[in-house]
C-alpha cells in the first residue's frame, strides 16, 4: 500500500503553484491576444471575419487578404520599402554623426563641452511639438515636403544616442588610448581604431533601438508625408484602413501582419540585447 | 638633487569641435532654433502659407485662457495620464515583483517576459489599428464575446463616455511592458540576503514586496513614474488613429489639438501657445524628478 502523506503545506503549496499558474497565464492571454486575434483574422474568409459569432481559428483557411496585399505591391511595397529606407539609414548616419561626438564629450578636453553637454541634455526634453512647426517650415524651404529624406535629415542628432553612448565611453579604461598615443595614434586614429571597435555591441544595441523607433514613427512622417507614394507603413496604414479595410478586413489584417514581421524577427534575435539596453538607458522606444 | 616637477599645463584637445561639429550643427538647426522660434511665432498670426506674420502680441495666450475647448482637452490629457500612468506604472511593478519572487521555472519567466515585452517593439500604429478592429461595434471581437455572455454591444469608441477609455486600454497595453522590464531589472538588482532574512524572520511575500522591494526600487519608481507621465502626457498616435474627428473633438488630448491647431486649421501662432504649455509642464515633471531623487538620495 502507498501511503500518501501530505506534509501541512504541501496542498497549501499545491494551490499557491497552481494561483501563480493562472495569473501568469491570464496575463499572457491578454498580452498576446491582440497580436493572436491579428494573425487569425488576417488568414479567414471576410464572411467569416463578419460573422456574428466570434472564431477564435479560422475555420474556412484563406489568404485572400494576403493575395490582395500582393495584387496591390506597388501601393504596399511601396510603404514597406520606403519604411525600410529611413529605418535602415537613419540608425546608420545616427551612428555616425553621434559616435564622434559622444566620444568628444565623455574623453577630450575642449572649452565649451560641458555646456554642450547640458545643451543635448536640454534638447532630451523638448517634446516633438515645440520643434516640429520650424522643421516643418524648413522642410518646406528645402522642399523636401514628401521625400523620406526629410525624416532621416531631422532625425540624425539624436541626443539619447550620444547619451547612451558617451556613458558607454566614460566607462572605458584610459589607458586603451594611452597606449595607442604612446604608438603614435593621434587622437582621430585612437577613436577609429581603439574605441569605435570596442563599442561595436553598445553601437549594435543602440542601432536596434533605433531601428524600433524610427520604424513605428508616426507623428513626423504624418506631418511631412501626404502623398501616398511616399508614405511609411505607419501612416500608410492608416490609409490602408479607410481604403480597404472597409470592404474587407482581412486585407488590412494581412498587412498589419506582415508589418510587424522585421520587428519580430529583431525581437527575437535580439531580445536578450534589447531588454538590456532598455534597461541600462531607461529609453523609451 | 631635487626633481623639479614640470607643471603640467592643461592639454586642450581641439579636435574635439570637430568631433561635435556635425551634432551641434544638426542640434542647432532642428532642435535648439526651432525651439526658440516657437517662442516667438506664439506672438504672431500665422497660417505657414503667407509670407509674413502678423504681431498680435499676447493675444494667442489670452484665447488659450478663455478657450472652452482647450480645459476640455486640458482635462482629457490630465485624466487620461493620471489613469495611464498608475496603470502602467503600478501594474509594470506588480507584475515584475510576481515573475521575480513567484514565477520560478525559466520557461515561465521566458514566456511572462516575451508576452510582456513583445508590445514594445511593435509599432503603436498597429496595435491601435488591431484594436480599433477589435472595438468594433458590430463586428469587433469584444462585442462578439460578449455576446456568447448575452451581454449587449457596447461602444468602445462609439459612446462618448467610454471612447477615451478604450484608447487608455491600448496605451497601457502597449506601454506597461517597458515599466515592468525596468523595474523586473531593478527587483533583480536588490540583493537575495535581504529576502533570505525576512524569511527566517516569517515575513510573508506581501510584506517583504513593501518592506524590501519598493523602498529599495525608490528611485526607479521616481523615474518610472516622471517616464510614464512625460509619454502618457504627450500621447498622440493612438488618439489621431482611433478618435480622430468623432466626438467634434471633446474626447482628445493636448497633443493632438496642438497636431489640430497647426496642420488642420493652420493656426500656426495658437498651436505655438499650446507646444509651449506642453514643454513647460514635461519641463517641470523632469525637474521635479531631478529634485525629488536628489533628496531620496540624501535619505538613504
Amino acid at each position: 500500500m502507498i501511503e500518501i502523506s501530505l506534509k501541512p503545506g504541501a496542498v497549501k503549496r499545491a494551490i499557491g503553484k497552481l494561483g501563480v499558474f493562472l495569473i501568469g497565464a491570464v496575463v499572457c492571454i491578454f498580452m498576446l491576444f491582440p497580436f493572436y486575434f491579428m494573425i487569425t483574422s488576417s488568414f479567414k474568409t471576410s464572411a467569416e471575419y463578419m460573422s456574428p459569432q466570434p472564431t477564435f481559428f479560422p475555420h474556412d483557411f484563406s489568404v485572400f487578404g494576403y493575395k490582395t496585399i500582393f495584387a496591390k505591391i506597388d501601393i504596399f511595397g511601396r510603404f514597406f520599402l520606403n519604411s525600410v529606407y529611413v529605418s535602415v539609414l537613419i540608425p546608420l548616419l545616427q551612428t555616425v554623426v553621434c559616435l564622434p561626438a559622444a566620444y568628444a564629450l565623455s574623453r577630450l578636453n575642449f572649452r565649451g563641452k560641458n555646456l554642450i553637454f547640458m545643451l543635448f541634455v536640454v534638447a532630451m526634453m523638448l517634446p516633438g511639438q515645440l520643434t516640429i512647426i520650424q522643421n516643418y517650415r524648413t522642410i518646406v524651404k528645402l522642399k523636401l515636403i514628401n521625400n523620406l529624406n526629410s525624416l532621416v535629415i531631422i532625425s540624425i542628432f539624436s541626443p539619447s544616442c550620444i547619451f547612451m553612448m558617451r556613458q558607454f565611453f566614460l566607462g572605458l579604461p584610459k589607458e586603451l588610448e594611452e597606449a595607442g598615443k604612446i604608438d603614435g595614434c593621434n587622437t582621430f586614429q585612437n577613436f577609429l581604431h581603439i574605441v569605435a571597435p570596442l563599442s561595436v555591441p553598445t553601437i549594435v544595441v543602440n542601432l536596434i533601438l533605433c531601428f524600433n523607433g524610427v520604424w513605428g514613427d508616426f507623428f513626423a512622417p504624418m506631418i511631412f508625408l501626404k502623398q501616398q507614394t511616399a508614405m511609411t507603413l505607419p501612416v500608410g496604414l492608416t490609409v490602408i484602413m479607410g481604403a480597404l479595410s472597409s470592404q474587407d478586413p482581412t486585407v488590412l489584417m494581412a498587412a498589419l501582419t506582415i508589418s510587424c514581421i522585421p520587428v519580430m524577427i529583431i525581437f527575437f534575435i535580439f531580445r536578450k540585447k534589447l531588454i538590456s539596453g532598455i534597461a541600462s538607458t531607461g529609453l523609451k522606444l | 638633487m631635487k626633481m623639479k616637477c614640470p607643471k603640467l599645463k592643461k592639454r586642450y584637445d581641439n579636435i574635439g569641435y570637430l568631433f561635435v561639429l556635425p551634432a551641434f550643427a544638426l542640434f542647432m538647426i532642428f532642435a535648439a532654433v526651432p525651439a526658440c522660434l516657437t517662442f516667438r511665432i506664439a506672438f504672431y498670426e500665422w497660417d505657414f502659407l503667407s509670407p509674413d506674420m502678423t504681431f498680435v502680441g499676447v493675444e494667442n495666450f489670452v484665447k488659450l485662457f478663455e478657450d472652452e475647448n482647450f480645459r476640455t482637452v486640458i482635462g482629457n490629457t490630465f485624466y487620461f495620464t493620471v489613469v495611464t500612468v498608475l496603470a502602467k506604472v503600478g501594474l509594470g511593478v506588480i507584475l515584475a515583483n510576481f515573475v521575480a519572487s513567484r514565477v520560478r521555472n525559466r520557461v515561465g519567466q521566458f514566456v511572462m517576459e516575451s508576452a510582456l515585452f513583445m508590445p514594445i517593439v511593435i509599432p503603436m500604429s498597429v496595435v491601435a489599428l488591431v484594436f480599433n478592429k477589435m472595438y468594433d461595434y458590430e463586428f469587433g471581437v469584444l462585442n462578439g464575446i460578449l455576446r456568447i455572455f448575452g451581454l449587449g454591444p457596447v461602444g468602445w469608441l462609439t459612446d462618448a463616455d467610454i471612447a477615451l477609455n478604450s484608447v487608455m486600454l491600448v496605451d497601457i497595453f502597449k506601454g506597461v511592458g517597458f515599466f515592468f522590464i525596468i523595474a523586473l531589472v531593478a527587483i533583480r538588482n536588490i540583493p537575495r540576503a535581504y529576502y533570505e532574512a525576512a524569511e527566517i524572520d516569517g515575513g510573508t511575500k506581501t510584506r517583504q514586496f513593501f518592506a524590501i522591494t519598493l523602498p529599495l526600487i525608490g528611485n526607479t519608481l521616481v523615474f518610472l513614474f516622471v517616464t510614464a507621465f512625460i509619454s502618457s502626457f504627450q500621447v498622440f498616435d493612438p488618439i489621431y488613429i482611433m478618435l480622430n474627428g468623432m466626438f467634434g473633438d471633446t474626447k482628445v488630448t493636448i497633443s493632438y489639438m496642438m497636431w489640430q491647431q497647426a496642420f488642420f486649421y493652420r493656426d500656426v501662432g495658437y498651436a505655438s501657445v499650446i507646444a509651449i504649455v506642453i514643454f513647460v509642464i514635461v519641463l517641470a515633471m523632469t525637474l521635479g524628478q531631478f529634485l525629488l531623487s536628489r533628496v531620496m538620495v540624501k535619505d538613504d
